[in-house]
């Protein structure tokens, strides 16, 4: 894990003069092998320089080193990083946004008294950027468990390390997929930007947001956007 | 005496040990150190095996717990698990890998069987070891022998805080392996060692063995060589060379070896004729003395030498040719005896005087038959012969023939005892006082007359007439024994034993040999008769025989006469009519005195009779139950006095008999009282019981005085052995019979070792009664 680490950093810190106009980052909680995902988008955006992100701290790095010329990752996200405009945003059902649960196993929680529980959540901010993203929602929280895989998500549950994960409801499906726990539902009066596309400040192209537009459905589903406006 | 082993065994042997001795050290020191090496080496490579596995525990552990600090911050399972589960697959040395967090809830636990690593139970875990890592603030490991297995535990921090603890199980079995590996490659190289030497030893060994046969061979062969000559000469032989041997010292000794045979044969050579010629000489002495010589050896064989008389005196053609038993007639137990003599003076003649050894020799002299079948008389004499080292070698023995020296010894014996018998009988009748003799020689004839009749008579009623026969032989034994006529004693004694047979067995052969007895004792009382005739010229006694009738017809006439109107001649007349027969009590008790002292002379006691008081009585005073005072006073000094060295050991001096007489208005009372051991009552009790006289109850309720009247009963004695004296229970017998008779009564009283006293009370006489008054 440590030499692909320093692999990567490698590969960036070489590749960091040669990146052009067209590169873009790509950084969003999927269940997907991000190898996948940067080969389907590779595929949907030609002559765009793709690079998929895992987690948070190294797209946010990435982004402070070497800037791209465009992000893709949740608007919460891209609020959080300076010098970027969102130009596109996700649709879903025809919303911007995208709802959000809490999924707990065997008793409902009360979403108005989460002061003695853990929080699961797949880490989009940091610790801090996802405190206070939680924050603004849920308030007081007691614990608040981050993970950078969704995979990951249910050990928290599992392990009893958090009472109940946060996450987009289109992804309960999938946790009832991998597990047989008894889940139970709670909505949540929460809903965020299902994605987002930015450029950076001063640039004028518009190449890749044409791209967008008309990209295959099959990286659309990949992100759960059924298009862009 | 010691196994004989050759100088040859001994230098190879001794070798041989030395050699094995130095060659097991050798061994032991190869095989110590060797063990020694393997040993530290072992240690060693234990030592490097564990600290490898150490540092690669340390490495893993510590890599993961970095590595995992991103992980762990980002609750990333899935990575943990992956990274856990393949170091736990990829390394044969990890028994389990867990990843548990800060609450001890194992997120992974990877095992060879679990290789996934996943977990099914989410409960923290609490066991011995991982409390101990969930205690670690730094990496560290333990090592757990109950499981053999050195954990290496991690935390895993997130920033200052421990989020969790990566924790590696190393099993030590690849270490105990590797360990066994070169403990076992140890041994191998030990045992392929051991035997090399082994081998190599063993082939040394008999390589030295083969070269140290060769070399004592070499040295030993010449001693052999002396040692085969020293044994022919030892046998006799100086005709063998001593045979040369090398120029060492054995050589020499083979030298001076055959030197020395030479100058021995020489010696020898002229000893042989000195010994030849003396030996002839010997032979002609031998041939012409008068005595049956020759010598045997220790074992008793007999050698040649001997004199030309000792097969005449023997009776044996050669007595060389002869076996010991045949010359000495010995019997088995004889010839065994005589062998136990030889190993006795072969071992004590040097201790023992050889006069005193001598005498203890089974054959002292020979009985054999000459051509006449009469019997030679052989006096046997042994003397040594020692050998020229003082050691014995032989016994001389010398034959001497003493046939006539023994009929000249015989007949002399008879004459003298012939002499002897003659003067006795001659001193008793001297020393008896004419009528005492008369009346014993009157009452012998008497008795012998009655025996006759008696045996005539025999066949009615044997048993009676055998007690009847018992008490006359008897009383004449004891009568005539006190007189001195000794023959007629022994021939009534062994009458007596003739009886004895015939009361067992009432055959005509017993009761002829009774009848020989008699004839005998008739021969001796005709022999009395003619010394009488020969001393006092006639064989009538010259002394005046009144009938005691007439004497009382005297004594009860004078009664008669009234003495108060008497004049005194008459008075006179009255009493000496009335002590006309009488004696003093001493010249009456004298018998008395002479069996007492016919019984202290045979039995060596000493005995005092006294008789008492000093009163003049009618001679016949006794005569009515004279047998009864015989036996009660010869029974007194035969078996009441002591032995004199038991009176001695008693502290009580000469032995005393009294006779004491007493009268009184309407008795006599005799008592004869001696000082002696007493009677036992409870032997004559058991006497009795045994020989079926009394039944054990019967005994049981006798009293003392009872018991001791037990000795009245016919063949009751306290008595062992018989002897001339007394001892068959007949004597008291008669005493009680003749008491009886004369309408007496007997009291018996003993006591131990205080003596026995016989009270008998008898009715007083018409002519003592007149006295009385």
């Amino acid at each position: 894990m440590n030499l692909l680490k320093i692999f990567l950093t490698m590969v960036i810190l070489l590749s960091g003069n040669l990146v052009s106009a067209d590169d873009l980052y790509v950084f969003f909680p999927v269940t997907t092998r991000l190898r996948v995902v940067k080969e389907e988008f590779t595929k949907a955006l030609p002559g765009t320089k793709i690079t998929v992100f895992g987690r948070y701290k190294d797209f946010k790095t990435k982004i402070k080193m070497d800037a791209p010329v465009a992000i893709l990752t949740k608007p919460a996200v891209i609020e959080q990083i300076k010098g970027y405009t969102i130009k596109l945003k996700g649709l879903r059902k025809g919303s911007v946004l995208e709802p959000y649960v809490m999924l707990s196993v065997d008793q409902k929680i009360n979403p108005g008294s989460l002061e003695k529980i853990s929080i699961g959540v797949f880490d989009i901010l940091g610790r801090r950027g996802m405190k206070k993203f939680i924050k603004k929602y849920f308030d007081p929280v007691h614990g608040l468990e981050r993970v950078s895989k969704m995979e990951d998500l249910l050990p928290l549950l599992s392990f009893s390390m958090a009472e109940t994960i946060l996450i987009p409801e289109y992804f309960v499906n999938y946790f009832k997929t991998i597990s047989k726990l008894n889940f139970v539902v709670t909505k949540v009066k929460m809903e965020t930007g299902i994605m987002g596309l930015a450029l950076k400040e001063g640039n004028a192209t518009t190449a890749l947001l044409k791209k967008f537009k008309v990209i295959d459905q099959k990286v659309n589903k990949l992100m759960e956007v059924d298009n862009w406006k | 005496m010691k196994k004989f082993r050759s100088i040859r065994t001994k230098l190879v042997g001794y070798n041989m040990l030395i050699i094995s001795l130095i060659f097991i050290a050798v061994l032991s020191v190869i095989t110590y150190l060797n063990i020694r090496n393997v040993n530290n080496n072992v240690e060693k490579s234990k030592n490097y095996i564990r600290q490898g596995l150490v540092a690669k525990g340390r490495t893993l552990t510590s890599n993961n717990s970095l590595a995992m600090r991103q992980m762990a911050e980002e609750n990333a399972f899935n990575a943990i698990l992956s990274l856990v589960s393949s170091t736990v697959k990829d390394d044969p040395d990890i028994e389990y890998g867990i990843y548990m967090n800060d609450m001890s809830v194992a997120w992974v636990h990877a095992t060879p069987e679990n290789p996934s690593g996943r977990v099914r139970e989410y409960e923290p875990l609490n066991d011995q070891i991982s409390n101990w890592a969930v205690s670690q603030k730094a990496l560290s490991y333990k090592e757990w022998t109950h499981n053999n297995i050195i954990e290496f535990a991690a935390p895993v921090f997130v920033g200052e805080q421990i989020r969790g603890f990566i924790r590696y199980g190393f099993n030590t079995r690849s270490m105990d392996q590797a360990i066994e590996d070169v403990l076992q490659q140890g041994r191998m190289m030990r045992r392929q060692m051991l035997l090399m030497l082994a081998i190599i030893g063993l082939v040394s060994l008999m390589l030295t063995f083969l070269i140290i046969r060769r070399i004592a061979v070499k040295i030993t062969n010449p001693i052999k060589a002396l040692v085969e000559s020293a044994n022919a000469i030892t046998t006799g032989n100086y005709n063998m060379d001593v045979p040369e041997s090398g120029n060492d010292e054995i050589g020499e000794l083979a030298k001076h070896f055959e030197l020395m045979r030479v100058t021995v044969k020489k010696y020898t050579d002229h000893l042989q004729e000195l010994v030849d010629e003396k030996m002839q000489q010997v032979n002609d002495i031998l041939n012409n003395i008068d005595q049956g010589l020759f010598t045997i050896n220790l074992d008793g064989s007999v050698n040649q030498e001997y004199s030309a008389r000792a097969n005449e005196i023997l009776k044996v053609k050669d007595v060389a040719a002869s076996a010991l038993d045949e010359l000495f007639r010995l019997d088995p137990q004889q010839e065994h005896s005589f062998n136990i003599w030889l190993d006795l003076i072969s071992k004590k003649h040097s201790k023992q005087r050889w006069k005193k050894l001598t005498r203890l020799a089974p054959i002292q002299s020979l009985e054999l038959s000459n051509k006449n079948n009469d019997k030679d008389f052989i006096a046997i004499e042994y003397q040594k012969i020692f050998d020229k080292n003082g050691l014995l070698a032989k016994i001389m023995i010398l034959a001497r023939d003493e046939t006539e020296k023994r009929i000249k010894e015989l007949q002399m014996m008879i004459e003298r005892r012939q002499h002897e018998h003659e003067v006795k009988l001659i001193l008793g009748l001297v020393n008896t006082p004419a009528a005492e003799l008369g009346d014993f020689m009157h009452d012998i004839d008497e008795r012998m007359q009655r025996l006759r009749e008696i045996l005539e008579q025999f066949k009615e009623n044997p048993a009676d007439k055998i007690k009847a026969l018992y008490r006359d032989i008897h009383t004449i034994k004891g009568n005539s024994g006190s007189y001195g006529f000794e023959t007629l004693s022994v021939h009534a004694h062994k009458a007596e034993d003739a009886l004895e047979n015939l009361c067992n067995n009432q055959q005509e052969v017993n009761l002829n040999k009774v009848r020989n007895c008699l004839e005998k004792m008739n021969a001796d009382i005709a022999q009395i008769h003619a010394k009488i005739k020969l001393i006092f010229g006639k064989d009538e006694y010259s002394f005046l025989r009144i009938p005691i009738p007439l004497v009382e017809n005297i004594a009860e006439v004078c009664t008669l006469i009234d003495v108060r109107t008497a004049s005194i001649p008459i008075i006179e007349l009255v009493d000496k009519c009335r002590k006309l027969t009488w004696v003093p009590i001493e010249t009456i008790t004298r018998k008395y005195q002479k069996i007492v002292a016919r019984v202290a002379r045979r039995q060596n006691k000493n005995i005092e009779f006294s008789a008492g008081p000093e009163i003049y009585l009618p001679a016949n005073i006794f005569a009515d139950i004279d047998d009864a005072l015989v036996h009660l006073i010869q029974n007194a000094a035969t078996h009441g006095i002591e032995a004199p060295e038991i009176r001695d050991e008693l502290d009580k001096g000469m032995g005393r008999i009294s006779f004491d007489f007493q009268q009184d208005d309407q008795n006599r009372t005799i008592t004869i009282k001696d000082d002696g051991q007493g009677i036992d009552p409870e032997q004559l009790v058991h006497f009795c019981v045994q020989k079926n006289i009394l039944t054990q109850k019967a005994a049981d309720a006798l009293n003392r005085n009872e018991k001791l009247e037990l000795i009245f009963i016919p063949g009751v004695s306290t008595c062992v052995e018989t002897d001339i004296l007394a001892g068959r229970g007949i004597g008291m017998d008669v005493v009680h019979e003749q008491i009886k008779k004369a309408s007496g009564v007997i009291l018996i009283d003993s006591k131990e070792n205080l003596g026995t006293t016989i009270t008998l009370t008898l009715p007083l006489k018409p002519l003592l009664k007149d006295m009385s008054k």
